[in-house]
């Protein structure tokens, strides 16, 4: 092939992108939204559960005041990058008000069907042929339905006037039973009662009779075993469910939506006590036009000695104490209240009912050294835009493979500094094999990360300069167990999660003789040691 | 802002900004268009950027470089839009792997700036800047928000990758000068 020089081409290329944009009009600037063609999606009905689909359907949303507000930000961001050189823009409000839809608007009177974002649903999805015009027989009463493919979507419309009205008449009395499309059946685990028009079927998920039978005995078994958390609950929460997995851990799984076009936005309060107030706040920012069906879904969160990820429709807490409440809350204020009150001794313990209900939920794994040495070796990014994107944090990184395989990797690593920026440039971002770059200079961030950075029971002490020479620091329990540090730049990295509480501070040579053993600095957890085993991160000179 | 402020801001632009708008918007489009790679983005994200001008055009027109400040907006807009399309794209793929968007210029052109938009942000900006832009490397140091080295960096690593990427062969004129010479 011959070789053309890449000036050459590049001049080509901009006469024609000037050619292309030559065109454009230049009419009288007229103050306006911006995004004036964005669509908030509002998810007006969902299926739920671990085999639920979403109904998206989108409408307009924003005032001119919001956008001007949103232009605002704009300056600002661009003033404090003006500030101290980065460019980073404040993602989480122009995610919430900005941007094109993903998905059409669609006439009323139609529903979206989601095939759902994972692969094992998207292939049961291609199992079911729309050019099959199939009829649908629900409560006893048959008709055809008109299913067509739009946007990669495939949207059924009841065309029967007389399945109209018992899908509606029926509906609630119905939830869970399944039915039939042509030769596929269709399973009704959830939904909302909502209408579009009045003429919408909501909720069918087309998927084989293996699934239906899975699906229906796990939800079944849920329902049945004691002390587990009600699977329908009040509009607007009728989206979760809340299942003890382990000790300390607690996941929430469902679809979040909103009744209106302002669910770009959810804010999650978690609280581990009996108020109203809560103990942790996090802003989920997700993608709104896909809603928990993308893997970038969530980005937060502030403070907190909780651990949270989301992917895929699962939200995930992991909680070092009791955990009673779940409150969602969209950017308007309409709440998404759950209520799951336990104490530690009973929080269900996995078993086979919750094995087989996670089969159908994306389990994410932990990522091994080698993968995530891999993923940072392969990034494509430079330093620059990892440091950028790590000033907005997030607790974990939910990686994502090419081969749609998916890995977590928290804080827990032992392999932290490179993990942390894993997950505070992955998540809710872009999928980490685009974003991952070259660890940075941890030290340098440091202020960020003091600051910013959620807790996960990690401890860190920067060292003064007589112990810059130390080899290694070791934290003495309450209960005599030592947790040893890690030293990075300067820095002394204590996990102490799920710990008992850290009673002294050792530090040592190199020939591992005992230098100095202090109480452990009670500043970093404000004397509460309870706290300390899933405390925020903090620093702690040790000279002083 | 308060509703008065909206009013007054409603009652039209000053006349500067007119023509602020009027002689940079087509050249904003056609930066945001190699960004995004699509035409619709690139006029919304401009209309975006010109807004958030407009809103604090007081303070933005006694800049030095007012050009500067809009494509700073802008670059940081794309960027933006491009994380929200590539997770719109990957989601609407594993659907069902469809979904291109439409060429708007002759392929080999077009070519040439989707391969721009392969590379790490801040390169892809920098090449955008300079080649579509003749932007000179301080400009774009100032717009992108980095050092002039860096940019010049980001250049030269730009141009290997996309060189390779196109089969091209390539000269190290262009990120050598601050005038842009190579792209005149």
């Amino acid at each position: 092939m011959n070789m053309i020089d890449f000036e050459e081409r590049a001049r080509s290329a901009r006469h024609a992108a000037a050619t292309t944009v030559r065109d454009v009009a230049v009419d009288e600037f007229t103050p306006r939204q911006p995004g004036r063609n964005a669509a908030m999606l509002t998810m007006v009905a969902a299926i739920f559960v671990v085999g639920g689909w979403a109904i998206l359907q989108q409408g307009r949303g924003g005032t001119l005041v919001e956008s001007v507000e949103s232009a605002e930000q704009d300056e600002n961001e661009f003033d404090r990058a003006t500030d101290d050189g980065q460019t980073d823009e404040n993602r989480s409000t122009e995610d919430a008000t900005d941007g094109e839809a993903a998905f059409p608007e669609t006439a009323p009177g139609f529903a979206i069907i989601d095939p759902a974002p994972t692969g094992r649903r998207a292939t049961r999805t291609e199992n079911f042929n729309p050019s099959e015009q199939p009829t649908v027989d629900i409560y006893g009463r048959s008709g055809s339905i008109t299913p067509f493919e739009e946007n990669g979507f495939f949207n059924l419309k009841i065309t029967d006037p007389e399945v109209v009205e018992a899908w509606k008449e029926n509906f609630e009395a119905n939830r869970g039973r399944d039915e039939t499309i042509g030769d596929r059946q269709v399973l009704i685990l959830e939904a909302t009662a909502t209408w579009i028009d009045g003429d919408v079927l909501n909720a069918l998920s087309p998927v084989g009779n293996d699934d239906i039978t899975r699906l229906r005995q796990a939800v079944e078994e849920l329902i049945a075993a004691p002390d587990t958390p009600p699977l329908g609950l009040d509009l607007l929460t009728d989206g979760f469910l809340l299942d003890g997995l382990e000790e300390h851990r607690v996941a929430v799984e469902g679809i979040v939506y909103s009744q209106d076009d302002d669910a770009g936005l959810i804010t999650a309060t978690l609280g581990t006590g009996p108020s109203e107030e809560a103990d942790f706040v996090a802003n989920l920012v997700y993608w709104e036009r896909l809603g928990w069906g993308a893997e970038e879904a969530v980005v937060f969160g502030q403070r907190t000695s909780d651990l949270i990820t989301v992917d895929d429709r699962k939200i995930q807490v992991t909680h070092g104490g009791v955990f009673s409440r779940v409150i969602f809350e969209t950017a308007d204020g309409d709440t998404a209240n759950l209520t799951y009150t336990t104490a530690e001794a009973t929080v269900p313990s996995p078993d086979e009912r919750l094995t087989t209900l996670l089969e159908y939920v994306p389990l994410v794994r932990r990522a091994s050294d080698t993968e995530v040495e891999q993923l940072v070796e392969d990034a494509p990014v430079d330093e620059a835009d990892v440091v950028n994107e790590a000033t907005e944090d997030a607790p974990s990184a939910i990686v994502r493979f090419e081969d749609e395989s998916f890995i977590r990797i928290d804080t827990e690593s032992d392999r932290l500094p490179l993990c942390v920026y894993l997950y505070a440039d992955a998540i809710g971002r872009e999928s980490a094999i685009e974003c991952l770059g070259t660890p940075v200079n941890f030290g340098s961030n440091f202020d960020w990360y003091i600051e910013n950075a959620p807790a996960n029971g990690l401890a860190f002490i920067e060292l003064d300069e007589k112990w810059k020479e130390t080899a290694t620091a070791t934290v003495t329990l309450t209960d005599g167990t030592e947790v040893e540090a890690m030293s990075y730049e300067g820095l002394w990295i204590f996990h102490l999660i799920d710990s008992a509480s850290p009673e002294t501070l050792a530090l040592k040579s190199s020939d591992g003789t005992v230098e100095e053993s202090i109480p452990f600095p009670p500043d970093l957890v404000d004397g509460d040691f309870e706290r300390l085993t899933i405390g925020p991160y903090t620093s702690y000179p040790a000279s002083e | 802002m308060n509703r008065d402020d909206l009013e007054v801001d409603l009652a039209g632009p000053p006349r500067a900004f007119d023509d602020f708008y009027r002689s940079e918007y087509q050249s904003v489009v056609g930066l945001a268009y190699v960004l995004t790679g699509s035409r619709t983005a690139a006029e919304e994200l401009s209309q975006d950027a010109f807004t958030a001008a407009y809103q604090k055009w007081g303070r933005v027109s006694t800049l030095d470089k007012p050009e500067a400040w809009i494509r700073r907006v802008l670059v940081n807009r794309c960027r933006s839009w491009g994380r929200r399309k590539s997770a719109e794209f990957r989601a609407m793929t594993r659907f069902r792997g469809r979904r291109q968007p439409l060429a708007e210029m002759p392929n080999s052109d077009e070519e040439f700036w989707a391969t721009m938009r392969t590379l790490p942000t801040r390169q892809g900006q920098a090449i955008a800047l300079h080649y579509l832009e003749d932007r000179p490397i301080d400009e774009i140091a100032e717009i992108i928000g980095c050092a002039p080295s860096t940019v010049t960096t980001h250049l030269h690593r730009g141009r290997q990758s996309m060189a390779a990427s196109l089969n091209a062969t390539t000269t190290n004129n262009a990120e050598g000068t601050n005038n842009a010479e190579g792209t005149k």
